[in-house]
């Protein structure tokens, strides 16, 4: 008859179980020889598995894979061009906007101008992290990103 | 915010939501961190090396097709075993793959196939015990139900948590345990009958 204690085994030899059950498992270990040799069965057959010869990759598999993902189309566009578009304007533009902004705050300061300067500063930080969460680090990508509306224009 | 620091602490859930947002080259990163992983249980559950490669292209393409509807709420790695069970369960069950699995899969082509030499230093004897061993393995694979050998085959090869294959699979960690300890009590009889020299080997011409 078996106990009502191997059917946890596994999770015990896991190391699966909560501390309560990992201990009543071990008491139980301790005083029967069926267990001890269903656990040592299970154990021995999981350290084998180790032993298994690797399942091969065929080099082709990489170069079929990307190749069908280069033929899907970009499903997410709009979606990016939406977000470019609202946050993620040419970083050139928004830095050129910001200097002259700050020229016309030095000779006309305002409180109106200080609140547009203050929320340009903070658009310009968050294109910077935006940029980072894209991963955008090269040039090559900044021009992508920039020209993206061409590719909506011609898809 | 537990949902901003799930993504911060998940590079790949990172690349996932670039791959969302139409970066191509963020996921074949993901391919070449994840291949190896979904080729091994896609063979693992369909014993065939050509099927597994098929299949493990589909489940990638599903992946990318289905990225923008990607939310990080789990670990990527939990997310792409879920696709690809899914994927491997769907196709066992069609009734082509029930068709052609009558004479089951490859315990045996492992057995026939013309192998290789072994790697550099392996002695015959171990290639030999290797591949008696991996039909061994694959025959119980066969044996067991779809959820046990998914469940298995995360844990036993991927080595991913209860918890975690609890996800995958829907189900919880109590089921998984359940799951796992019979697949591995299925292999182990398999294993046994092997050392046991019960199923006699096979020559490998």
């Amino acid at each position: 008859m078996s106990c009502a204690v191997e059917l946890e085994l596994t999770a015990y030899i896991d190391g699966e179980l909560p501390a309560s059950r990992r201990e009543a498992v071990a008491v139980h270990l301790a005083r029967c020889p069926t267990c001890q040799q269903t656990a040592e069965v299970l154990r021995d057959t999981i350290s084998k598995l180790v032993s298994l010869p690797p399942v091969e990759v065929s080099g082709s598999l990489r170069s079929a894979v990307l190749s069908r993902i280069a033929q899907e189309p970009v499903r997410a566009r709009h979606k990016l061009r939406d977000f470019l578009q609202i946050r993620l304007l040419l970083p050139s533009a928004g830095l050129a906007a910001t200097a002259a902004m700050a020229l016309l705050l030095w000779t006309r300061p305002s409180r109106e101008l200080h609140e547009l300067r203050q929320y340009e500063l903070g658009a310009n930080l968050e294109i910077v992290e935006d940029y980072e969460v894209l991963g955008i680090t090269t040039i090559e990508d900044l021009d992508v990103v920039q020209h993206l509306h061409e590719l909506e224009a011609h898809p | 915010m537990r949902f901003k620091q799930s993504v911060e602490s998940d590079a790949d859930a990172q690349l996932m939501l670039q791959a969302a947002a139409g970066d191509k080259r963020a996921f074949a990163i993901l391919f070449d961190r994840y291949q190896a992983s979904v080729v091994r249980f896609a063979y693992r559950f369909v014993g065939e090396h050509a099927k597994a490669e098929e299949l493990t292209q589909e489940i990638f393409l599903k992946l990318y097709r289905g990225a923008s509807n990607y939310r990080p709420s789990a670990k990527f790695r939990t997310f792409l075993f879920r696709v690809a069970s899914n994927h491997c369960l769907n196709e066992i069950r069609r009734p082509e793959h029930r068709r052609s699995a009558k004479c089951p899969p490859e315990s045996l082509e492992a057995e026939k196939r013309v192998e290789p030499p072994g790697s550099p230093g392996e002695r015959p004897d171990e290639v030999v015990a290797g591949k008696e061993l991996e039909a061994a393995v694959q025959r119980a694979l066969a044996a067991m139900s779809d959820r046990e050998r998914a469940a298995f085959v995360m844990c036993r090869f991927e080595g991913m948590p209860y918890r975690e294959i609890a996800v995958a699979l829907s189900a919880t960690e109590l089921a998984i345990k359940s799951l796992i300890h019979r697949a591995t009590l299925v292999v182990a009889r398999e294993v046994r009958a092997l050392d046991a020299g019960l199923i006699p080997a096979r020559s490998h011409g």
